[in-house]
């Protein structure tokens, strides 16, 4: 039994403080889940707090413990879905269109974007934010969060093969907003 | 195999997982094959180390605890502590008894009998108070020590606390 399974279970059975221990062990990861997707640290800390609060209203309807990581990571991204609705994106939409989801697709990364870099990951975020949610979603499960394939695809609720493609896809994005932003790839 | 046909299944060659099906013979052949197909995979290949220079960082401020997970942490106060706070209280509901004189007026001192006859009074009307009032007190020095170390009560609504806004 895993630090969260083990938390879970103590936490169900009547002891609060497991819930103090969850909330230890799993804040950093939400949050720089957070912060890769929304792009602000701000957004990202409500999203922290507003994910452990539904962890905690919730945590008893969650039927088996080892899926928690899961179940958390859902939570987290649903928040960050919501924060992002009511953002105001810092990347130019024009000529953008909407997905099925609501997601805008592909903005535009312009050259002023890059020069508004101050940092390396400056870089990266401005191109992570220029990809759509779903891409982006996929992205920071694989490379940052670090599940595997089969995981990423449970989180969000996807076959196999549609989380393939998505992390797929997105990477190319990424790719084409660094070219953008003037990142060279010699 | 065509080049669009096989890039949606680059990720199987970028993610090597152990205990998965690993690429197939033919996906190998072509890319080994195909100049465009290995430009692209060395490029998704720098991009994923481009994805790591974005390096974590800690939380910028702490998780606000559920009052009830809080109540947990704080009620680890030591038994001795409770009654001492009880006890203290009781004393100073008789001191403030013994002072009042409403009950025997007329008097500069009260007489044994009239002593014992207080303290019994106090003592009823306190413990009449205590089990009211316990609860109260005790969420009173709760909610203290809560402010002595920064903690909020977080509302169980979806009410947001109050705090300035520094976007980065």
């Amino acid at each position: 039994m895993n630090q969260a399974e083990d938390a879970v279970r103590r936490f169900l059975g009547g002891d609060e403080e497991a819930f103090g221990h969850l909330v230890r062990q799993w804040e950093a990861k939400v949050y720089n889940l957070a912060w890769r997707f929304l792009g602000n640290r701000e957004d990202a800390q409500d999203v922290v707090q507003e994910t452990f609060l539904s962890v905690f209203k919730a945590i008893r309807q969650l039927r088996d413990p080892r899926s928690f990581p899961t179940w958390l990571y859902r939570i987290a991204l649903n928040h960050c879905r919501a924060h992002w609705r009511g953002q105001t994106d810092d990347v130019s939409l024009d000529g953008s269109m909407e997905g099925e989801d609501g997601d805008p697709m592909e903005p535009v990364i312009s050259a002023q974007d890059a020069r508004d870099c101050l940092e390396t990951f400056d870089l990266i975020r401005k191109a992570l934010m220029g990809i759509s949610n779903h891409h982006r979603t996929a992205i920071i499960l694989k490379e940052y969060v670090g599940l595997n394939l089969e995981e990423v695809a449970a989180v969000m609720d996807c076959p196999l093969s549609t989380a393939k493609s998505r992390l797929y896809h997105g990477l190319r994005g990424v790719q084409r907003n660094l070219k953008r932003l003037g990142v060279k790839f010699d | 195999m065509r080049c669009d046909e096989i890039r949606d299944r680059f990720v199987e060659l970028l993610y090597g997982e152990p205990g998965t099906p690993g690429p197939s013979p033919e996906l190998q052949a072509h890319v080994e094959s195909c100049s465009a197909c290995r430009k692209e995979l060395e490029e998704l290949k720098k991009v994923r180390l481009a994805l790591r220079s974005w390096k974590d960082e800690a939380p910028i401020r702490p998780v606000l605890l559920p009052a009830p997970a809080l109540k947990a942490r704080v009620s680890r106060i030591p038994t001795w502590a409770k009654y001492a706070a009880v006890a203290a209280a009781l004393v100073l509901a008789f001191l403030a008894g013994f002072q009042s004189r409403t009950l025997f007026p007329g008097s500069d001192h009260y007489t044994r009998a009239e002593t014992r006859e207080l303290i019994k009074q106090v003592s009823y009307d306190l413990e009449a108070r205590m089990n009211e009032n316990m609860n109260v007190q005790l969420q009173k020095a709760l909610d203290t020590i809560e402010n002595e170390q920064g903690f909020i009560y977080a509302s169980l609504t979806n009410a947001k606390p109050n705090r300035g806004r520094n976007r980065n």
